[in-house]
C-alpha cells in the first residue's frame, strides 16, 4: 500500500492521540475486552484508510471521521449482544460509591460519561467532539452537517445533560 | 454543568489509558495481520456465500437446459421445462447481480468520508437484502409449471388440472404480491415481516431506523 503516513510515524500518531482513540471506545462500548479488540480495529482501519489522508484535510479531522465511522458500525454489530445499562441504574452506583470516590472530578467524569453513553449513536458523535474542543465548522466537516446544525444539536444536548444533572442532584 | 467545566472534566486524567493500546512497531504489524483476517473479509464473507449458491444453483439449471435443447426432441414438456428453468434462472441471476454490486459498494465504502455519509452508505446496504429477496420470490411460478407436458395437460384429467390451475395461479398472486409489498415502507406489516425473518428482518429494520435517525440528524446538511 503507497500510504503517505510512514509506519513508524503512524505508530507515533497513535501514541499521541490515544486518549481520543479511548474516549471514542469507551463511549462506544462497555465492555472492556470488546473496547481493546474496537481500539484495534479502528488502528487497523486508520493504517487501511491512510492513503484517503491528504494534506487539504486536518489530521484530526481525518482521523475523528475514520476513528468515529469504525465506532459506530462495531457499536450497531455488536448492540443485540451488548446490554445496555441504564442511567438511573448506575447513578444508583455511584451514589452507593460516593465515599469510596474522593475526586470530585472522577465522580463527575463518570457521571458525564454515563451520560454520553445513553445518547443515540450520532448524538454521541457531536457531544465527543464538542468536549474535545473542537470548533462547530470542524465538527461540522467531521459529521457532514451545516455548522448551525451542529449549534442546535449540542445546545439540545447540552439542556438534555443539564436536566439530568438536575435530576441527579435532586 | 458549565462548558468549561465539561470540557474540563471530560479531559481529566483517566487512569485506564496508560494501560491502554500500547503499541508498538511489532506488535502494530500483528494487529494489521489479525485484523486484515478477521473484520474485513467477515464482511463480505455473508454475500460471497449468497453469490457461490446462486452461481452453483443457475450452473444446476444451465446443464438441465443445455441437456434438454439439445438433446430432447421437441415438444410442449420441453417447452415448459426450458421456459420454467430459464425464468427461475433469470431470477437468481438478479439476485447474484445485486449481491455481486454490494460487494462493490462495500468495497467503495471510504471511513474517512463524513460520519453521516459513510453510516448512511453502511445503513443502506444492510436494506439491500430486501430487494433481492423480492427478486427471489418471483421465480417461485416457474417452480409449478417445469413438469408440465403434453400428456399431463391432455390425459391429467380435470381434478389435476384444477390443481395445476390453482397451485399455479396462486404462487403467481404470491410472487406479484411479494415483489410489490417487501419494500422498506411497508416493514411495519406482519407478512411482509415474515418474509423477511429468516434473512435479518432485526438488522433490516435497524438500518432503516438508522437512516431515519440519521436523516433527522442532518436534515439541513
Amino acid at each position: 500500500m503507497n500510504n503517505p503516513i510512514d509506519r513508524k510515524e503512524f505508530v507515533k500518531l497513535i501514541q499521541e492521540n490515544k486518549g481520543i482513540i479511548f474516549k471514542i471506545c469507551n463511549s462506544y462500548c462497555h465492555n472492556k475486552e470488546k473496547r481493546e479488540d474496537l481500539a484495534q480495529e479502528i488502528v487497523y482501519q486508520l493504517w487501511r484508510s491512510s492513503h484517503s489522508f491528504h494534506a487539504n484535510l486536518k489530521f484530526s479531522t481525518w482521523m475523528y471521521r475514520v476513528a468515529l465511522n469504525v465506532a459506530i458500525s462495531y457499536y450497531r454489530k455488536s448492540k443485540r449482544s451488548d446490554t445496555m445499562v441504564s442511567l438511573s441504574d448506575n447513578l444508583i452506583d455511584i451514589e452507593n460509591e460516593d465515599d469510596d470516590i474522593e475526586d470530585e472530578y472522577e465522580k463527575n467524569r463518570k457521571l458525564l460519561q454515563q451520560f454520553i453513553n445513553e445518547l443515540k449513536e450520532l448524538d454521541r458523535t457531536l457531544i465527543i467532539l464538542f468536549l474535545e474542543a473542537k470548533s462547530y465548522m470542524e465538527i461540522a466537516e467531521i459529521l457532514g452537517m451545516t455548522e448551525t446544525n451542529v449549534a442546535t444539536k449540542i445546545y439540545r444536548i447540552k439542556d438534555q445533560l443539564k436536566q439530568k444533572t438536575i435530576n441527579f442532584i435532586h | 454543568m458549565e462548558d468549561e467545566y465539561l470540557k474540563k472534566i471530560w479531559n481529566s486524567p483517566d487512569s485506564e489509558i496508560k494501560d491502554f493500546l500500547n503499541i508498538n512497531d511489532q506488535s502494530f504489524e500483528l494487529t494489521q495481520t489479525r485484523k486484515a483476517k478477521s473484520k474485513v473479509k467477515s464482511l463480505i464473507f455473508s454475500k460471497i456465500i449468497g453469490i457461490t449458491l446462486g452461481l452453483g444453483w443457475i450452473l444446476f439449471m444451465f446443464i438441465l437446459i443445455y441437456y434438454c435443447v439439445f438433446y430432447t426432441p421437441i415438444s410442449l414438456g420441453k417447452g415448459f421445462f426450458v421456459g420454467s428453468l430459464s425464468m427461475i434462472s433469470l431470477s437468481t441471476s438478479l439476485a447474484v447481480f445485486l449481491y455481486v454490486k454490494d460487494i462493490f459498494t462495500l468495497k467503495q465504502i471510504d471511513n474517512s468520508e463524513s460520519v453521516t455519509d459513510t453510516q448512511l452508505k453502511l445503513a443502506s446496504l444492510q436494506l439491500s437484502i430486501i430487494k433481492s429477496v423480492r427478486v427471489s420470490w418471483l421465480q417461485l411460478p416457474f417452480y409449478t409449471t417445469w413438469y408440465l407436458n403434453y400428456e399431463l395437460i391432455m390425459h391429467g384429467g380435470i381434478i389435476f388440472r384444477i390443481v395445476q390451475i390453482l397451485v399455479t395461479g396462486l404462487t403467481t398472486w404470491f410472487a406479484i404480491w411479494a415483489f410489490r409489498n417487501i419494500n422498506y415502507q411497508n416493514l411495519n406489516k406482519k407478512r411482509v415481516r415474515n418474509l423477511l425473518q429468516g434473512v435479518g428482518f432485526y438488522s433490516v429494520t435497524q438500518a432503516l431506523d438508522f437512516i431515519k435517525e440519521i436523516d433527522n440528524f442532518g436534515n439541513d446538511r
